[in-house]
Protein backbone atom coordinates (compact mmCIF):
# COMPACT_ATOMS: atom_id res chain seq x y z
CA UNK A 1 0.00 0.00 0.00
CA UNK A 2 2.80 2.39 0.96
CA UNK A 3 4.62 1.50 -2.23
CA UNK A 4 1.63 2.50 -4.29
CA UNK A 5 1.46 5.88 -2.56
CA UNK A 6 5.09 6.57 -3.39
CA UNK A 7 4.53 5.58 -6.97
CA UNK A 8 1.56 7.96 -7.27
CA UNK A 9 3.59 10.85 -5.85
CA UNK A 10 6.47 10.06 -8.19
CA UNK A 11 4.12 9.90 -11.12
CA UNK A 12 2.45 13.22 -10.32
CA UNK A 13 5.86 14.85 -9.78
CA UNK A 14 7.03 13.56 -13.13
CA UNK A 15 4.02 15.05 -14.90
CA UNK A 16 4.54 18.41 -13.18
CA UNK A 17 8.23 18.47 -14.07
CA UNK A 18 7.48 17.57 -17.68
CA UNK A 19 4.94 20.37 -17.99
CA UNK A 20 7.14 22.89 -16.20
CA UNK A 21 10.13 22.16 -18.39
CA UNK A 22 7.96 22.26 -21.48
CA UNK A 23 6.71 25.75 -20.58
CA UNK A 24 10.21 26.89 -19.62
CA UNK A 25 11.54 25.65 -22.92
CA UNK A 26 8.82 27.26 -25.02
CA UNK A 27 9.35 30.54 -23.15
CA UNK A 28 13.11 30.51 -23.57
CA UNK A 29 13.05 29.37 -27.17
CA UNK A 30 9.92 31.03 -28.43
CA UNK A 31 9.91 31.65 -32.17
CA UNK A 32 10.89 34.95 -33.78
CA UNK A 33 8.20 37.37 -34.89
CA UNK A 34 6.35 36.35 -37.98
CA UNK A 35 5.89 39.31 -40.32
CA UNK A 36 3.42 37.40 -42.50
CA UNK A 37 1.03 36.73 -39.63
CA UNK A 38 1.41 39.92 -37.65
CA UNK A 39 -1.10 42.75 -38.03
CA UNK A 40 -0.01 45.86 -39.91
CA UNK A 41 -0.18 48.97 -37.72
CA UNK A 42 -0.06 51.48 -40.57
CA UNK A 43 -0.21 51.72 -44.36
CA UNK A 44 1.60 54.68 -45.88
CA UNK A 45 3.74 55.85 -48.77
CA UNK A 46 7.52 55.76 -48.62
CA UNK A 47 7.69 59.56 -48.79
CA UNK A 48 5.18 59.98 -45.99
CA UNK A 49 7.06 57.50 -43.82
CA UNK A 50 10.39 59.24 -44.31
CA UNK A 51 8.81 62.63 -43.56
CA UNK A 52 7.39 61.34 -40.29
CA UNK A 53 10.83 60.27 -39.16
CA UNK A 54 12.73 63.23 -40.59
CA UNK A 55 10.60 66.10 -39.19
CA UNK A 56 8.69 65.15 -36.11
CA UNK A 57 11.00 64.74 -33.16
CA UNK A 58 8.10 63.87 -30.89
CA UNK A 59 6.85 60.83 -32.76
CA UNK A 60 10.39 60.01 -33.81
CA UNK A 61 10.46 56.32 -33.12
CA UNK A 62 6.75 55.69 -33.28
CA UNK A 63 7.02 53.19 -36.10
CA UNK A 64 10.28 51.59 -35.00
CA UNK A 65 9.94 47.85 -34.54
CA UNK A 66 6.36 47.94 -35.86
CA UNK A 67 4.98 46.03 -38.81
CA UNK A 68 3.98 48.45 -41.55
CA UNK A 69 2.98 48.46 -45.19
CA UNK A 70 4.75 50.84 -47.53
CA UNK A 71 4.15 51.71 -51.16
CA UNK A 72 6.09 53.68 -53.74
CA UNK A 73 8.23 53.47 -56.84
CA UNK A 74 11.45 51.48 -56.89
CA UNK A 75 14.17 54.08 -57.34
CA UNK A 76 17.05 51.64 -57.15
CA UNK A 77 17.66 47.92 -57.00
CA UNK A 78 20.75 47.40 -54.86
CA UNK A 79 22.76 44.23 -54.65
CA UNK A 80 21.42 41.16 -52.85
CA UNK A 81 17.79 41.54 -51.86
CA UNK A 82 17.65 45.23 -51.20
CA UNK A 83 15.70 47.96 -52.94
CA UNK A 84 15.31 51.69 -52.40
CA UNK A 85 11.82 53.12 -52.73
CA UNK A 86 11.43 56.76 -53.82
CA UNK A 87 14.98 57.42 -52.50
CA UNK A 88 13.42 57.53 -49.04
CA UNK A 89 13.05 53.99 -47.75
CA UNK A 90 15.41 51.03 -47.90
CA UNK A 91 13.73 47.66 -47.99
CA UNK A 92 15.53 44.44 -47.18
CA UNK A 93 13.54 41.42 -48.21
CA UNK A 94 13.19 38.39 -46.04
CA UNK A 95 15.88 35.83 -46.78
CA UNK A 96 13.46 33.04 -47.58
CA UNK A 97 11.40 34.69 -50.30
CA UNK A 98 12.40 34.48 -53.95
CA UNK A 99 11.70 37.83 -55.54
CA UNK A 100 14.83 39.40 -57.01
CA UNK A 101 14.08 38.80 -60.69
CA UNK A 102 10.76 40.61 -60.63
CA UNK A 103 11.99 43.82 -59.04
CA UNK A 104 12.61 46.41 -61.70
CA UNK A 105 13.55 50.06 -61.27
CA UNK A 106 10.47 52.23 -61.82
CA UNK A 107 7.99 49.57 -60.73
CA UNK A 108 5.33 50.55 -58.25
CA UNK A 109 5.41 48.22 -55.30
CA UNK A 110 3.77 47.56 -51.98
CA UNK A 111 5.57 45.67 -49.24
CA UNK A 112 4.95 44.62 -45.69
CA UNK A 113 7.85 44.54 -43.28
CA UNK A 114 9.31 45.54 -39.97
CA UNK A 115 10.35 49.17 -39.61
CA UNK A 116 13.86 49.18 -38.11
CA UNK A 117 14.27 52.93 -37.72
CA UNK A 118 15.71 56.07 -39.26
CA UNK A 119 19.19 56.18 -40.69
CA UNK A 120 20.29 59.81 -40.47
CA UNK A 121 23.53 59.22 -42.39
CA UNK A 122 21.63 58.46 -45.59
CA UNK A 123 18.40 60.11 -44.42
CA UNK A 124 16.37 57.03 -45.20
CA UNK A 125 14.06 54.79 -43.22
CA UNK A 126 15.07 51.13 -43.08
CA UNK A 127 12.67 48.22 -43.26
CA UNK A 128 13.72 44.61 -42.93
CA UNK A 129 12.12 41.14 -43.07
CA UNK A 130 9.96 42.50 -45.87
CA UNK A 131 7.56 40.50 -47.97
CA UNK A 132 6.27 41.60 -51.34
CA UNK A 133 2.55 42.28 -51.54
CA UNK A 134 2.21 43.95 -54.93
CA UNK A 135 4.58 44.65 -57.77
CA UNK A 136 3.36 46.33 -60.93
CA UNK B 1 30.44 87.55 -79.23
CA UNK B 2 27.38 85.57 -78.24
CA UNK B 3 29.21 82.46 -79.25
CA UNK B 4 32.11 83.30 -76.94
CA UNK B 5 29.68 83.92 -74.08
CA UNK B 6 28.11 80.55 -74.66
CA UNK B 7 31.50 78.86 -74.75
CA UNK B 8 32.50 80.46 -71.45
CA UNK B 9 29.17 79.49 -69.92
CA UNK B 10 29.55 75.94 -71.18
CA UNK B 11 33.09 75.78 -69.80
CA UNK B 12 31.85 77.02 -66.43
CA UNK B 13 29.05 74.49 -66.33
CA UNK B 14 31.43 71.70 -67.28
CA UNK B 15 33.80 72.74 -64.49
CA UNK B 16 31.03 72.87 -61.91
CA UNK B 17 29.60 69.53 -62.99
CA UNK B 18 33.11 68.09 -63.14
CA UNK B 19 33.88 69.21 -59.58
CA UNK B 20 30.62 67.73 -58.35
CA UNK B 21 31.16 64.37 -60.00
CA UNK B 22 34.72 64.18 -58.77
CA UNK B 23 33.64 64.78 -55.17
CA UNK B 24 30.80 62.33 -55.65
CA UNK B 25 33.30 59.74 -56.80
CA UNK B 26 35.16 60.11 -53.53
CA UNK B 27 32.25 58.62 -51.63
CA UNK B 28 31.93 54.90 -51.16
CA UNK B 29 28.75 53.60 -49.59
CA UNK B 30 27.55 50.28 -48.24
CA UNK B 31 23.85 50.17 -47.43
CA UNK B 32 23.97 46.54 -46.36
CA UNK B 33 26.98 46.70 -44.12
CA UNK B 34 27.50 43.55 -42.09
CA UNK B 35 28.25 43.83 -38.37
CA UNK B 36 28.45 40.91 -35.97
CA UNK B 37 29.03 41.03 -32.25
CA UNK B 38 29.65 38.13 -29.97
CA UNK B 39 29.91 37.79 -26.20
CA UNK B 40 29.68 34.02 -25.86
CA UNK B 41 31.10 32.11 -22.94
CA UNK B 42 32.21 28.51 -23.22
CA UNK B 43 29.62 25.91 -22.20
CA UNK B 44 26.80 28.46 -22.33
CA UNK B 45 24.41 29.40 -25.06
CA UNK B 46 25.82 31.49 -27.87
CA UNK B 47 25.42 35.24 -27.35
CA UNK B 48 25.77 36.54 -30.85
CA UNK B 49 23.90 38.93 -33.11
CA UNK B 50 24.23 40.09 -36.66
CA UNK B 51 22.93 42.87 -38.84
CA UNK B 52 23.01 43.02 -42.62
CA UNK B 53 21.47 46.45 -42.88
CA UNK B 54 23.92 48.87 -41.32
CA UNK B 55 25.23 51.84 -43.28
CA UNK B 56 28.86 52.67 -43.92
CA UNK B 57 30.25 55.65 -45.82
CA UNK B 58 33.89 56.22 -46.72
CA UNK B 59 35.11 59.49 -48.15
CA UNK B 60 38.33 58.69 -49.99
CA UNK B 61 39.29 62.36 -50.18
CA UNK B 62 39.27 63.05 -46.46
CA UNK B 63 39.69 59.34 -45.49
CA UNK B 64 36.83 59.78 -43.05
CA UNK B 65 34.59 56.86 -42.33
CA UNK B 66 31.13 56.92 -40.80
CA UNK B 67 28.92 54.01 -39.95
CA UNK B 68 25.48 53.70 -38.47
CA UNK B 69 23.70 50.57 -37.28
CA UNK B 70 20.13 50.58 -36.08
CA UNK B 71 20.21 48.53 -32.90
CA UNK B 72 16.87 46.90 -33.62
CA UNK B 73 18.37 45.55 -36.82
CA UNK B 74 20.59 43.14 -34.87
CA UNK B 75 19.20 39.64 -34.92
CA UNK B 76 19.91 36.85 -32.47
CA UNK B 77 19.25 33.17 -32.93
CA UNK B 78 17.26 33.18 -29.71
CA UNK B 79 14.32 35.58 -29.84
CA UNK B 80 14.08 35.95 -26.05
CA UNK B 81 17.74 36.96 -25.95
CA UNK B 82 17.01 39.52 -28.66
CA UNK B 83 14.10 40.86 -26.63
CA UNK B 84 16.19 41.16 -23.46
CA UNK B 85 19.04 42.76 -25.38
CA UNK B 86 16.71 45.43 -26.77
CA UNK B 87 14.64 46.07 -23.66
CA UNK B 88 17.00 45.57 -20.73
CA UNK B 89 20.58 46.02 -21.90
CA UNK B 90 20.92 48.31 -24.88
CA UNK B 91 17.50 50.00 -24.39
CA UNK B 92 16.92 50.44 -28.10
CA UNK B 93 13.74 52.47 -27.70
CA UNK B 94 15.73 55.23 -26.00
CA UNK B 95 19.00 54.68 -27.88
CA UNK B 96 18.08 53.38 -31.32
CA UNK B 97 21.47 53.91 -32.97
CA UNK B 98 25.02 52.69 -32.76
CA UNK B 99 27.46 54.92 -34.60
CA UNK B 100 31.10 54.94 -35.52
CA UNK B 101 32.92 58.02 -36.75
CA UNK B 102 36.56 57.82 -37.56
CA UNK B 103 39.46 58.27 -39.87
CA UNK B 104 41.70 55.91 -41.79
CA UNK B 105 45.34 56.73 -41.10
CA UNK B 106 48.04 56.67 -43.78
CA UNK B 107 45.44 55.68 -46.31
CA UNK B 108 45.50 56.33 -50.03
CA UNK B 109 42.61 54.77 -51.90
CA UNK B 110 44.41 55.03 -55.24
CA UNK B 111 47.10 52.65 -53.97
CA UNK B 112 44.65 49.92 -53.02
CA UNK B 113 45.03 46.56 -54.69
CA UNK B 114 43.25 43.23 -54.57
CA UNK B 115 45.63 41.99 -51.94
CA UNK B 116 44.57 43.34 -48.56
CA UNK B 117 46.57 45.98 -46.74
CA UNK B 118 46.32 46.74 -43.03
CA UNK B 119 45.06 50.22 -42.33
CA UNK B 120 44.95 51.71 -38.82
CA UNK B 121 41.70 53.43 -37.89
CA UNK B 122 41.04 55.97 -35.19
CA UNK B 123 37.51 56.78 -34.19
CA UNK B 124 34.66 56.98 -31.73
CA UNK B 125 32.02 54.38 -31.12
CA UNK B 126 28.75 55.70 -29.78
CA UNK B 127 25.97 53.62 -28.31
CA UNK B 128 23.63 53.59 -25.34
CA UNK B 129 24.18 57.35 -25.04
CA UNK B 130 27.90 56.93 -24.36
CA UNK B 131 31.01 57.31 -26.47
CA UNK B 132 34.31 55.51 -26.51
CA UNK B 133 37.48 55.94 -28.52
CA UNK B 134 38.36 52.96 -30.64
CA UNK B 135 41.67 52.23 -32.29
CA UNK B 136 41.96 49.21 -34.49
CA UNK B 137 43.35 47.92 -37.76
CA UNK B 138 41.22 47.06 -40.73
CA UNK B 139 42.09 44.88 -43.65
CA UNK B 140 41.28 46.88 -46.78
CA UNK B 141 41.31 45.79 -50.41
CA UNK B 142 39.82 46.78 -53.70
CA UNK B 143 37.79 44.41 -55.83
CA UNK B 144 36.70 45.95 -59.13
CA UNK B 145 34.87 49.14 -58.12
CA UNK B 146 34.27 48.21 -54.52
CA UNK B 147 36.40 48.81 -51.44
CA UNK B 148 36.16 45.93 -49.00
CA UNK B 149 36.93 46.45 -45.33
CA UNK B 150 37.14 43.76 -42.71
CA UNK B 151 38.18 43.85 -39.12
CA UNK B 152 37.13 43.94 -35.55
CA UNK B 153 37.66 45.32 -32.11
CA UNK B 154 36.73 44.58 -28.53
CA UNK B 155 34.56 46.61 -26.20
CA UNK B 156 33.24 46.06 -22.71
CA UNK B 157 29.58 46.58 -21.73
CA UNK B 158 30.58 48.81 -18.79
CA UNK B 159 32.29 51.23 -21.19
CA UNK B 160 28.79 52.14 -22.30
CA UNK B 161 27.11 51.93 -18.90
CA UNK B 162 25.37 48.70 -19.80
CA UNK B 163 24.74 46.74 -16.67
CA UNK B 164 24.66 42.95 -16.84
CA UNK B 165 22.56 41.43 -14.01
CA UNK B 166 24.33 39.04 -11.63
CA UNK B 167 22.11 36.16 -12.68
CA UNK B 168 23.48 36.04 -16.21
CA UNK B 169 26.91 37.56 -15.63
CA UNK B 170 28.81 34.33 -16.08
CA UNK B 171 26.96 33.55 -19.30
CA UNK B 172 28.02 36.76 -21.03
CA UNK B 173 31.66 37.45 -21.83
CA UNK B 174 33.34 40.46 -20.22
CA UNK B 175 34.58 41.56 -23.61
CA UNK B 176 32.37 41.82 -26.63
CA UNK B 177 33.99 41.14 -29.97
CA UNK B 178 32.64 43.32 -32.76
CA UNK B 179 33.38 42.32 -36.33
CA UNK B 180 32.67 44.40 -39.37
CA UNK B 181 32.50 43.57 -43.03
CA UNK B 182 31.91 46.49 -45.37
CA UNK B 183 31.51 46.27 -49.10
CA UNK B 184 31.68 49.90 -50.15
CA UNK B 185 30.60 50.84 -53.64
CA UNK B 186 31.54 54.11 -55.31
CA UNK B 187 28.74 56.61 -55.74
Amino acid sequence: MKMQKYLTIAFVALIIITFASFFMYSYMYKPHRNVVEEQTVAVLSAIELQNRFADANGSLESFADKIIEVNGFISNVEQQRTIIVDDKVQIDFDGSSEIEATLIKGNMIRVKGRCVGYDDLLEIVKIDQAILINNY
Amino acid sequence: MKNLKNTILLAMITTVVGVYTSTAQGKYIDKNANIVFEASEKLFEEVKAETESATAILDTETNKIASLALVKGFRFKNSLMQEHFNENYIESDTYPKATFKGKLLNFDSSKLTESPSDIPVDGTLGLHGKEKDIRTTLSVRKVEDAIIMEGGFKVAPEDFDIEIPKLVRNKIAKEVLVQINFNLVGK
